[in-house]
């Protein structure tokens, strides 16, 4: 049956939606990856998690879903799915972290330590947060979003996302005396 | 009279410490190089394709059109968001109604007073919005940090502070100091080191001199606490939460103004070639402007009719350093130390803003602030207890001066367009009046 529609004009279409999709996932997936990452601190887990997103959002658009803005999408579909799994799970303990190690996709040796280092410290801070709390810093700070941004995503006034990113800081503040 | 020399940094202790917010966002944005493998991409667009496949989309024009469009850039959908729509539009009518009189009446309010809003959303943000270069803009957050902590101070010394209020007035500090900051690391990205030598050379001593008065200000407040509170009249009682939120908020001031003197020492210690001739010239270029630019803004308040106003000790006292720096930095720019010079600049910088830092809220708190525990070698020819004496004495003109500030305020006021003998807070009032009688 494939090949039959391969030849008429609605083949060719199929294959060029796909092939749409698979661009923004070309783009997209390692931020979304990486979102995920600091919310949840599991590198397997993080990538079902950003796996599920892009396999939502597929379903979504397959059965005629309206989408203003795919990042956006993308994030509020990820972030929907990080609540579910921490309803369903505690975070993964501090010990936990730090026997596992960070791991990195990088192969040069001295930075990928740097690395390790620096994300090995944040996540150790970020870790004791609430989600709430770690969704907006994570948002803001790993991802790089304008506060305008969150607040589109998450659907609350960028008042509401402001506080809560400075009460955030606050709480990591407090931990860091 | 010394000024801070560069000095090398002893070692750094083993272990890594975040000591600041600012390493710890640091990190956070450093790790943005987490990723995911080539393998494990791959391997998840297999299985993404195979997820596809097995989910055929059913209206493929709709599909098509939804991908077409598909934006990855944020659009700013929600303008109004940005600012509650009615304080928005109390501001403008406020304006044009009232002939601007708003907005300039505004331009002192304090957080928690009823235009504080205008203050904010119009004064502020047509000032913004007039900050064509990054220099500029760099300039106006700077400035806009500032006031927030004066305003803050003024509460303080009324004892008014209230912690609600505080946590929103943090949130525009800190957004402000953000700002500042960032453009100065673009600054430098860019090569435009003197001006982003100058930015945290004013940030750095704003927060010296701001951490010093607020410290005051909070010992007044708890010593005040101890005694009834008959000459203040404060609206709604201070509570607990309110000292509380003050004294978090002191500490983070005084923290800052820590770090940022780590900072400085650091940038120092990782400065391989010396700053060229176009820097330092540069950074005289930047010191003299910055000085004409405090002098015109005290001739200005002379000339509102606060005639005064004295500067108080300690501003002249760093203003006259400033001069110094910058005549030592000229010397040395004939004679080719290029390094020195742009030192010299930069120390004059930090002296005109603690100048300017004091004369817009030391006088008006009537406060007493020493100098630098650094900056004062005993130099200044007196026994202690001349110090003493001269101390005691500028806090008696300080005093008068207060008195004759505020005969002179409402004169001020009344040029500015403000009826009559009414004092601030009942212009306040009138104009609140007038516009419930509008909405």
């Amino acid at each position: 049956m494939n090949t039959a529609r391969a030849q008429t004009g609605e083949g060719k279409m199929h294959k060029d939606i796909q092939e749409k999709y698979l661009q923004i996932y070309n783009k997209q997936a390692d931020a979304i990856f990486r979102h995920c990452y600091f919310r949840i601190s599991d590198r397997e887990i993080a990538r079902d998690i950003m796996q599920d997103t892009f396999t939502k959002t597929w379903e979504y658009i397959a059965k005629g879903g309206e989408v203003e803005n795919v990042r956006a999408f993308l994030y509020r579909v990820a972030n929907n799915l990080l609540i579910d799994h921490y309803r369903k799970k505690k975070s993964v303990s501090l010990t936990a972290i730090q026997e596992k190690g960070v791991e990195f996709a990088s192969q040069n040796a001295t930075s990928e330590i740097k690395r390790k280092v620096d994300v090995g410290i944040a996540l150790q801070y970020m870790d004791a947060l609430d989600d709430a709390y770690k969704q907006v810093l994570t948002m803001r700070y790993v991802d790089d979003m304008k506060v305008k941004e969150i607040a589109q995503i998450l659907d609350e006034t960028e008042n509401a996302v402001s506080v809560r990113i400075h009460r955030g800081l606050q709480k990591i503040q407090k931990k860091i005396e | 009279m010394g000024f801070k020399k560069y000095k090398k940094r002893s070692s750094k202790q083993p272990g890594i410490k975040i000591n600041t917010m600012k390493h710890l966002i640091k990190s956070l944005k450093r790790s943005k190089k987490v990723s995911l493998t080539e393998n494990e991409k791959n391997w998840s667009k297999e299985e993404l394709i195979h997820f596809m496949e097995k989910h055929p989309v059913r209206d493929e024009e709709q599909a098509r059109h939804q991908l077409q469009k598909a934006r990855t850039a944020f659009v700013p959908l929600q303008l109004i968001h940005s600012i509650r729509p009615m304080t928005a539009l109390i501001a403008i009518a406020l304006v044009f109604s009232l002939g601007g009189g708003a907005s300039v009446a505004a331009s002192d309010s304090l957080p928690g007073e009823a235009l504080y809003p205008v203050k904010i959303h119009l004064n502020e943000r047509i000032g913004s919005v007039l900050a064509f270069s990054e220099e500029a803009e760099a300039d106006f957050h700077l400035e806009k940090a500032e006031i927030r902590l004066r305003e803050t101070e003024q509460l303080a010394s009324k004892n008014a502070v209230r912690a609600e209020v505080l946590n929103k007035t943090e949130v525009r500090f800190d957004k402000h100091i953000e700002k500042t900051e960032e453009l100065a690391a673009k600054f430098e990205a860019k090569g435009k080191e003197a001006k982003a030598a100058e930015i945290n050379a004013r940030l750095e001593a704003m927060m010296e001199v701001h951490s010093q008065i607020l410290a005051l200000l909070e010992e007044q407040l708890d010593n005040a606490d101890t005694s009834s509170n008959t000459e203040v009249e404060v609206e709604i009682e201070s509570t607990n939460e309110d000292s509380e939120e003050f004294g978090k908020f002191v500490a983070k001031i005084k923290t800052k103004a820590e770090a940022s003197e780590e900072d400085e020492e650091d940038e120092e210690e990782s400065e391989e070639t010396g700053p060229s001739k176009q820097a330092a010239l540069n950074a005289q270029n930047l010191a003299e402007k910055h000085m004409e630019r405090v002098t015109r803004f005290t001739e200005k308040r002379r000339g509102l009719g606060r005639a005064s106003v004295e500067i108080s000790g300690d501003a002249q006292t760093y203003l006259e350093e400033a001069e110094t720096l910058i005549a030592q930095g000229e010397a040395q720019l004939e004679t080719e130390s290029y390094a020195e010079a742009f030192a010299s600049f930069h120390q004059a910088h930090k002296s005109i803003q603690k100048a300017n830092s004091h004369i817009a809220s030391g006088g008006n708190l009537g406060l007493q602030l020493g100098k630098d525990k650094q900056d004062n070698d005993g130099d200044d020819g007196n026994t202690e207890d001349e110090n003493e004496e001269e101390e005691e004495d500028e806090e008696e003109d300080e005093e008068e001066e207060e008195n004759d500030d505020n005969e002179i305020e409402v004169e001020a006021e009344t040029q500015l367009n403000v009826s009559g003998s009414e004092t601030r807070t009942e212009a306040n009032a009138t104009l609140i009046q007038k516009l419930r009688a509008r909405f």
